[in-house]
């Protein structure tokens, strides 16, 4: 082989993997990929979703559905990709997303999550913010309990939306899953050469077998 | 562009995944195996392409580089786009395992088309040449976007009105798709000519010796 030919394809290979690497610096951001999240506030259920570009999906269809695919509500995002819906039963509850050209996200909201939310729906004939100035007398287990499941709310709300924020990296292509794939393609490309190296060994073998 | 798990109806994605196969069995059988390197740096090149976002107007579009990937390696493109579009569903969780038929078909079908129509146009006048390189970069884009709209036809019962949006949606892709593929075209024919498609004119053919002896001069 003359050298140039050998050397004119590795120019050509450093050049092509180069110019994705570029173009990849210099986008601005990442696409694709509809994600979902959903969680339950009060007797509220917030939904949220992004498409992994960072974009929110703005009046995509959000079907509420139970687990054996009984549609229960249906609604569209907002603006800022959010959509927010009464629990209706407390079963658990399968939050799909539509967002058009083939684009779909879901997101399962579990058993403990939508059951607790329901026991609280449960009391709601008490008055759920108990006054402060209630006499200690009539302080009830039920008035204590609403306020109680009010104040761990509270608490519970940053670290919610950190959970959807990680849930968001998560799903994020990041630079080992770009590894990742390379390096997967490199594996198969390695797979090839050794067919072919076998197929050129297996040819000489042949050759020399023929020629005496 | 690509279809997400769920969308489509079982006789749509088992179709898909038959006419794939098939062209995944062509491609392979057709497949040089000295040219295994460029087959696996062109996938690679797709799978990271559709993570360079494009940003324009409120849709979410990516690269896809199915037109230069196709107009390269012909009928080769079916499996390297393959296999770039299953890790793309195992690692981003871009599109899906089920729908992989569907999406291969969806961006190696232009693949296939624009090598056919424009292998014979790159070797002619350069602003020929610049404008078959534009063409298959727009152009792959464009009849993806007809397919992906054909594809939901069968859930959503409406062509026209997914197929305009997936067009619009992508015509900043198709326009920067067609730029790029100008500059790829006209970088591979100064590098390396022997990985176009085509055959080149007699002059050019020629033409090699004349860098050895620059070579020459500048290594006395």
């Amino acid at each position: 082989m003359h050298p140039d030919q050998i050397r004119r394809p590795l120019a050509t290979l450093m050049g092509l993997m180069v110019m994705p690497a570029i173009l990849l610096t210099a986008a601005s951001a990442w696409s694709h990929g509809l994600s979902v999240f959903a969680w339950v506030e009060g007797t509220q259920v917030q939904v949220e979703s992004k498409f992994s570009g960072g974009k929110r999906p703005v009046n995509a269809v959000v079907r509420v559905l139970d687990l054996a695919g009984n549609q229960l509500l249906e609604g569209r995002t907002d603006s800022q990709g959010r959509w927010v819906f009464d629990l209706p039963q407390r079963t658990p509850l399968r939050i799909v997303m539509e967002a058009g050209l083939g684009h779909r996200g879901e997101w399962l909201l579990q058993a403990a999550e939508t059951k607790a939310a329901g026991e609280e729906s449960g009391v709601t004939e008490t008055p759920s913010p108990p006054p402060a100035t209630l006499p200690a007398a009539e302080i009830t287990t039920d008035h204590l309990e609403a306020h109680l499941r009010q104040v761990v709310e509270e608490a519970l709300q940053p670290l919610q939306a950190r959970l959807a924020r990680l849930e968001e990296r998560r799903r994020n292509p990041g630079l080992q899953e770009i590894l990742g794939g390379l390096g997967y393609i490199l594996g198969l490309v390695g797979v090839g050469a050794y067919v072919q190296a076998r197929r050129i060994r297996a040819r000489r073998t042949a050759g020399r077998g023929q020629a005496p | 562009m690509h279809i997400s798990e769920g969308v489509l109806s079982a006789p749509v994605l088992i179709s898909g995944a038959a006419l794939a196969a098939a062209g995944t069995a062509i491609g392979l059988k057709r497949l040089d195996y000295d040219r295994i390197a460029q087959v696996g740096v062109l996938s690679s090149a797709f799978f990271v392409a559709s993570l360079i976002h494009v940003n324009v107007g409120p849709a979410s579009v990516h690269l896809i580089l199915n037109g230069i990937v196709g107009l390269l390696l012909g009928w080769s493109a079916v499996p390297a786009i393959l296999v770039a579009l299953t890790l793309q569903a195992i690692f981003f969780q871009y599109g899906g395992i089920t729908v992989l038929g569907i999406n291969t078909l969806i961006m190696a079908l232009p693949a296939l088309a624009c090598h056919y129509l424009f292998r014979g146009l790159l070797w002619r006048r350069p602003s020929v040449a610049a404008t078959a390189s534009f063409a298959c970069g727009f152009l792959a884009v464009f009849l993806s976007a007809l397919l992906l709209g054909s594809a939901l036809y069968f859930t959503e019962k409406e062509f026209m009105a997914v197929a305009a949006l997936a067009v619009g949606a992508n015509l900043p892709v198709m326009v920067v798709e067609g730029v790029i593929t100008i500059f790829c075209i006209a970088f591979l024919k100064k590098v390396d000519p022997g990985l176009l498609p085509g055959k080149r004119p007699a002059e050019n053919r020629q033409a090699p010796p004349a860098p050895d002896r620059e070579e020459v001069a500048d290594a006395s």
